[in-house]
C-alpha cells in the first residue's frame, strides 16, 4: 500500500515538473486522473447549467497555482480541494443553503418503519436513494459521496474541505440520518 | 451489556463497522429495534456505494486544453541577443583583469589566502542563493502571464 502510495507520488511529481518546465499536453494525464473525482464534487455541488463552466474553472484554477503546490498530500486531494474551495465560494455567492442553516428536516420517529426500509428490494432502494441524496444540501451530497463512494478517510475529506475532523463525522453523521429519515418517510406515505 | 436503546451515532458505528463496536454487539443481538435500526443503515451504505458515478457527457480535458497556452519556443534572436550580452560582459572582465593584472597581484599580496577562500566561497554561495531565487520567481512569473495571455 506505501510502495503504492510512493509510487503514486512519484508519478504525480514527474507530471507536475512536465507541466512546469512547459510540457503543457502533460496537464492532460493530471486531468484525466483526477476527473472523475472533481466530477463528483461539482455534480453533487453545483446546478446542471453551470457545471460545464465550473469544470473548467477548477482546471483553469489548478494550472495556474501548479507551480504553488508542494506536495505535502496527495495532487489529486490537493485538485479536489481546489474543486470544493471552487464550488463553495459559488454557493455562497448564489446564497445557496449551507448545512449549518439547514433545519432538521422530517425529524420523526423512525423506530417502527425500519422495518419498512428492509423490505424494499435492492433496485428500487437505489433509484429512491438517488432522489433522496439529491433532495440534501450541496455539502452534505458531497461528503456522502466522498466518504461512502470514493471511499476516502475522514482525514482526507477534512483537506478537502478545510473542515474540522468532528464537523465531518457530525455532518456525515446528519446526512446518513436524513437519508434514513427520507427514506422511511417515502415509504410511510406509500404505504399510506 | 447496555440496557438502555442504543443512540443513532452508535448504530450508524456499528453499521459501518461491526469489529470496532465490540461493547454495542451484545446488545444488538439481543434487542430486536436496534439490530432492525443497524440493518437498515447497512442496506442505506451498501445502497450509497452502489450509486452510479457521475460523468460529463463532454470531454473535460480537451475543453480545458483548448484554453491553456500553447508552449513555443523563443524566439532565436532573443537567445542570441542574451549570449552577446554574457560574452560581452565575460570579455570586458577578462580584459579589465588582464590590463590591470599587476595591480591585482598587489592588490592580493597583503590578503591572506585563507581570506581570499572565505571569500570567495561565500561570494560563490551568494551567488547561486540569489540566481536560484531569481530563476525560481522568473518561471512563476511567466508561467502566470502565459495564462493570462489568453
Amino acid at each position: 500500500m506505501t510502495q503504492t502510495n510512493t509510487a503514486n507520488n512519484e508519478a504525480d511529481k514527474n507530471l507536475v515538473k512536465r507541466v512546469l518546465n512547459g510540457d503543457t499536453p502533460a496537464f492532460t494525464t493530471i486531468i484525466k486522473n483526477t476527473e472523475v473525482l472533481v466530477t463528483q464534487i461539482v455534480f453533487k455541488m453545483i446546478q446542471p447549467n453551470d457545471r460545464k463552466d465550473l469544470a473548467q474553472d477548477i482546471y483553469l484554477k489548478v494550472y495556474k497555482n501548479l507551480a504553488g503546490f508542494k506536495f505535502h498530500s496527495k495532487l489529486s486531494t490537493w485538485i479536489a480541494q481546489v474543486a470544493y474551495n471552487t464550488c463553495f465560494d459559488y454557493l455562497r455567492k448564489k446564497k445557496v443553503l449551507l448545512p449549518a442553516n439547514f433545519e432538521e428536516e422530517h425529524e420523526l420517529n423512525t423506530a417502527s418503519s425500519d422495518e419498512v426500509i428492509l423490505s424494499i428490494q435492492q433496485k428500487e432502494l437505489s433509484a429512491i436513494l438517488k432522489l433522496a441524496i439529491e433532495k440534501l444540501s450541496p455539502i452534505y451530497q458531497t461528503l456522502i459521496t466522498l466518504y461512502h463512494q470514493q471511499e476516502m478517510s475522514y482525514a482526507e475529506i477534512t483537506e478537502i474541505t478545510s473542515l474540522p475532523e468532528g464537523t465531518v463525522k457530525s455532518y456525515l453523521f446528519r446526512a446518513r440520518k436524513e437519508l434514513k429519515n427520507k427514506l422511511s418517510l417515502k415509504y410511510q406515505k406509500e404505504d399510506i | 451489556m447496555k440496557a438502555t436503546h442504543l443512540t443513532d451515532e452508535e448504530i450508524q458505528q456499528y453499521a459501518l463497522d461491526r469489529t470496532a463496536c465490540i461493547k454495542v454487539i451484545e446488545h444488538i443481538d439481543s434487542c430486536e429495534q436496534c439490530k432492525e435500526k443497524a440493518e437498515a443503515y447497512r442496506l442505506l451504505f451498501a445502497g450509497l456505494q452502489q450509486q452510479p458515478q457521475a460523468s460529463f457527457n463532454f470531454n473535460l480535458a480537451e475543453l480545458v486544453m483548448e484554453q491553456l497556452p500553447v508552449p513555443t519556443p523563443k524566439p532565436l534572436q532573443e537567445n542570441v541577443l542574451i549570449y552577446i550580452f554574457i560574452a560581452t560582459g565575460i570579455a570586458i572582465t577578462a580584459f579589465t583583469l588582464f590590463y590591470f593584472r599587476k595591480y591585482v597581484a598587489i592588490l592580493f599580496e597583503s590578503i591572506t589566502p585563507i581570506f581570499i577562500y572565505l571569500s570567495v566561497t561565500a561570494c560563490l554561495t551568494l551567488s547561486v542563493v540569489l540566481i536560484t531565487d531569481m530563476y525560481k520567481n522568473y518561471k512563476k512569473k511567466i508561467h502566470t502571464l502565459d495564462l493570462y495571455k489568453r
